[in-house]
Parts: C-alpha cells; sequence; structure tokens
C-alpha cells in the first residue's frame, strides 16, 4: 500500500534528513516511526503526507507513484489521508468545530459543502469532539486555544473523514498522560477500523503499552524495523 | 462561510492597510478616469482647431448674377461631404461698403465717392467659414469665376500645439496610472496571499480543489477591487461635474470641450475595481 524504495532527502543541496529509506508498509498496518530529533521522523511523514517531494528514489501511495501522478490523482490520495503534522497547522480564524468541520467538508467534496454541514457531518464531527474532550470548547477560536487543545484539534480534524491512511507526527507531545491514552486509543481503534496508522513519535511509554512494528530511524537512515512482538523498539 | 472566513484574514490582521489600499484604487481609478475624459474630450477640439478655417475667395469683378451664383453652386459643391459648420456668404461691392461704413464711416462714404471706378477697387469675393479637410482650398481654387483664394487654416496652430501636448500628457498619466495601480494591487494581493499561505497549504494537504484554495485569495482582492471601485465611482459621479467646469472656465477654446458620461464612466470605474481585485487574486494564486 505504501512503499518508499531508497528515498533520499537532501535540503539545499546539502543537509541530507533521508538517506536510502526503503520501506513497505501493508494496508491496516500500525506503525511506530521513532527516533532521537533530528533522525528525519518529521521529514518521513511529510513525503507521506504528499507535503514534500523525495529528493532521489520513489514513493508511492496506495499503489500511485507519486513521481507521475496526475493533480486529480494527487488530489484523490490527499482526501484519503488524515495527517496530524508536529506544527499542528490549525486555521486560527475558525473555531474549533469549524476547522474540524472544514476537513471533512473538503473529504465529503463539492464548494456547496463549505457553507454548511449535513445532519449527518455534524454528528460525526460532535463525536470526535466529544472523544478528545473538546465538546466543551467547540466554539472557540482556535488561536485562543493552550498547545494540548490545539494538538487535539489537528487530531480531531484527521479523524473525521475517517482516512484510510493516518499519519500523526508526535501526536502526544503537548498532551498530559491521560489525554495521551485517549488519544492512542483512537489511533488504535481507527487501526482496528481497517485504516493505516503511522505514528510518529519519541515517546518509549506509547511503543512498550502499545506494541507495534517499529521503524527506528537514526541520522536519516533506517536502522531496524522491528517486527510485532518483539521486545524493543528504542534507539 | 468557511471560505468568506478564510478570506476575511487580511481584512482582520491588517485592516488598515486593506482600507488604504482600497482608498488608494479608488483614487487612482478616478484620476484615470478624469484624465481618459480629457484626452477624449481633446481629440475633437483638435481637430476643429486644426480644420477650422475662413476661406476668401476672389471673384471675377465681370462676373453677372448668374455666373455668380453658378461659382457658388461650385464653391458648395467643391466643399464636399466632411465639411461641418459650413457658412457660405458672397460679399459684394455695395455689401462690403455697408460693412466698412459700419466701422468707418468716412471710409464708407469715400469709397461711396468713386462711382463706377469702386467696382476695381473692391473685390468681390465668397466668404466660407467652417471646418473643412485641407482639399477644400484646391477644390475652391478650381472653381470657374475665382481668381484667387485666401485661406486663415494655420491661425489656431500655438493652441493646437499645446492641445496636443496636454493630450500627450493626458495619455502618459493614463497610462502610468494604470500601470502603478495594476503593480499596487498585484502587490497587495501578495501580501494576502502571505496571510493566506498557512490555510491555503492545509487546504492543499487535505485534498480541496484547486477552486476551494484559489477563492480566498480571490475574495479578499475583490472586497479590496470593490470597496476602490466604489470609492472611485463615488469621487467620479461627485467631482467629475466640477473638474470638468473648471477646465472648461481656463480658455474660451476649452469651453467647447464636451460634458462626460457620467453613469457609463462610474460604471465603468466600479466594474474595474472588480475586475483589478480578482485579477490581483488569481494573479496570486499559489496553489500548485
Amino acid at each position: 500500500m505504501l512503499q518508499l524504495d531508497s528515498v533520499s532527502k537532501w535540503f539545499d543541496g546539502q543537509n541530507r534528513v533521508l538517506d536510502q529509506i526503503s520501506l513497505r508498509i501493508k494496508q491496516g498496518e500500525f506503525l511506530y516511526v521513532t527516533g532521537g530529533t533530528g533522525a528525519g521522523k518529521t521529514t518521513l511523514l511529510r513525503l507521506l503526507a504528499t507535503e514534500e517531494p523525495p529528493s532521489y528514489g520513489g514513493v508511492s501511495l496506495f499503489g500511485f507513484p507519486m513521481s507521475s501522478v496526475s493533480q486529480a490523482q494527487l488530489r484523490a490520495i490527499r482526501l484519503a489521508i488524515g495527517y496530524v503534522p508536529q506544527s499542528i497547522r490549525l486555521i486560527p480564524d475558525l473555531t474549533v468545530q469549524e476547522n474540524v468541520a472544514l476537513s471533512l467538508s473538503i473529504k465529503n467534496g463539492g464548494i456547496s459543502r463549505f457553507y454548511s454541514a449535513g445532519a449527518q457531518s455534524r454528528q460525526k464531527i460532535q463525536e470526535v469532539l466529544e472523544r478528545l474532550g473538546l465538546a466543551q470548547n467547540k466554539n472557540k477560536i482556535a488561536r485562543h486555544l493552550s498547545g494540548g487543545e490545539a494538538q487535539r484539534v489537528a487530531i480531531a480534524r484527521a479523524l473525521v473523514r475517517s482516512p484510510e491512511l493516518i499519519l500523526a507526527d508526535e501526536p502526544t507531545g503537548a498532551q498530559d498522560k491521560d489525554s495521551t491514552w485517549q488519544v492512542m486509543d483512537l489511533f488504535v481503534k481507527a487501526n482496528l477500523g481497517g485504516a493505516t496508522v503511522i505514528v510518529a513519535t519519541h515517546d518509549r511509554e506509547i511503543v512498550r503499552r502499545v506494541r507495534k512494528r517499529c521503524a527506528i530511524l537514526k541520522g536519516g537512515r533506517l536502522e531496524i524495523q522491528q517486527g510485532l512482538g518483539e521486545m524493543t523498539c528504542f534507539y | 462561510m468557511f471560505l468568506l472566513k478564510l478570506a476575511a484574514r487580511p481584512w482582520k490582521t491588517a485592516l488598515m492597510s486593506q482600507i488604504f489600499s482600497a482608498v488608494a484604487v479608488g483614487l487612482m481609478l478616478m484620476m484615470i478616469c478624469f484624465f481618459f475624459w480629457l484626452e477624449r474630450a481633446l481629440r475633437p477640439l483638435a481637430h476643429t482647431l486644426k480644420n477650422e478655417q475662413v476661406i476668401t475667395a476672389y471673384l471675377d469683378p465681370k462676373l453677372n448674377k448668374e455666373q455668380e451664383t453658378k461659382a457658388m453652386d461650385q464653391i458648395r459643391v467643391a466643399l464636399g461631404a466632411h465639411a461641418e459648420n459650413v457658412d457660405v456668404e458672397l460679399v459684394r461691392t455695395d455689401k462690403f461698403i455697408d460693412l466698412v461704413k459700419s466701422h468707418y464711416p468716412s471710409l464708407g462714404n469715400e469709397l461711396e465717392n468713386l462711382g463706377a471706378e469702386v467696382q476695381q477697387v473692391i473685390p468681390k469675393y465668397v466668404s466660407v467659414s467652417g471646418v473643412f479637410p485641407s482639399a477644400v482650398t484646391e477644390g475652391i481654387k478650381a472653381v470657374t469665376g475665382v481668381e484667387s483664394v485666401e485661406s486663415s487654416k494655420d491661425r489656431h496652430k500655438q493652441a493646437l500645439n499645446a492641445v496636443h501636448a496636454i493630450s500627450l500628457v493626458a495619455k502618459l498619466f493614463v497610462f502610468g496610472l494604470s500601470l502603478a495601480l495594476l503593480t499596487g494591487v498585484i502587490h497587495l494581493g501578495r501580501t494576502n496571499a502571505f496571510l493566506h499561505r498557512d490555510s491555503i497549504s492545509v487546504l492543499k494537504l487535505w485534498g480541496a480543489s484547486s477552486f476551494a484554495m484559489m477563492l480566498p485569495n480571490v475574495l479578499s482582492g475583490l472586497w479590496v477591487g470593490a470597496l476602490g471601485g466604489l470609492i472611485g465611482m463615488a469621487g467620479w459621479l461627485f467631482g467629475a461635474p466640477w473638474f470638468v467646469a473648471h477646465v472648461q472656465s481656463l480658455s474660451p477654446l476649452l469651453r467647447r470641450l464636451p460634458a462626460p458620461e457620467l453613469g457609463f464612466a462610474a460604471a465603468l470605474v466600479l466594474l474595474s475595481g472588480i475586475g483589478l481585485g480578482i485579477v490581483a487574486g488569481l494573479a496570486n494564486d499559489r496553489t500548485d
């Protein structure tokens, strides 16, 4: 389903962030991408989210090689992805509910959906907000949210569209313990529902408790790909 | 509503910048309109000044009345189809003496006292005034019975040169202001696009259509353009009659300038503002 073949990424011609990464991720799989600061986790997720092209090598998503997809195919691929970026990137002028609704509206297609969400959509949005403890703050303007709240809105925004692929970059970085497990529970449930989930994290506690396959990055290189059930995913 | 909120971002974060830009758009559109009107209005005036003349065609003194009438008809024919505001008048000896007498009575009496000789002293002529093409003088020269022809063609040469200079300056103003306006609006669009950049990048990652990504910038540009167009339209509707009256009062020649078409020009100013706003938004579409 997702495939990286000898992918390298460098910036400014010199700064090599990813080096010859080859990785295959099957549909419905749950994968941790772990590694220290500057290991290349965020860049790897940005490549998978189609936000950055590789400098070398091939990335294939849902069977489409990204180097040769048309604009329409690229748009269809993006519609199937729920991306939680590390930088969160909420739209600051919209409320919590509107940020989430906009994501769902785009998924449902059609510019007219931008103006009003249907009853079914509203119920879905409410459900996701409640699960992430955001229902009380649904009318709060995004720029007034705390870091943890904003991160949960970014997660809600990704999950509400029931994506086939969830890419979460340090999704629990700004969460307290309770919220962290609430978030991980939602990712696991989405995975059980058939979604492929890729979580970039350096939180050893999460990796230890929710045992899944790991890809460990070190200095831009893929050091170890641990199989499910193996003891450590630590770097 | 989401898109409208996204489009309103520049108005929330940089309100004064949007308002000043709209005022600048309005003032510049109004000035372009004034100079455009001036340039267009000077064209017929220049045409009149260039071609307005009094032609004096001296007739053979021996022509009898019938021959005079024929000569007059031929002169009228020679004026052609493009002559405007034509006045053709035959001045005989007795009429000439009456004209002289009205201003210089003693000279008039002396001329009358010449008796039959007066026909030799005072020529018989046809005075033709109006706006004619250059070829008319030659045409009148060729009429049977016409001895010679004089024309006052170049009497407005100095004024005509001044009109051409004003017309050229007005054209330069229209061109320069249009260029400045377009550049300014595109720069504003770029600044607004920068404010939309984060939202657009998020929409793009979610798989929004190009149209949806383009709309916030186009809408915010459109609002500036429309507000500017309204300001320009109001300025033109209230300012144009005052401006035109003052220009016309500068010289008797300028009183001939035609009045501007207020309503049509005002609508054009508003539409230009809206169009400029849309162009600015489209020119800064960075959705790919």
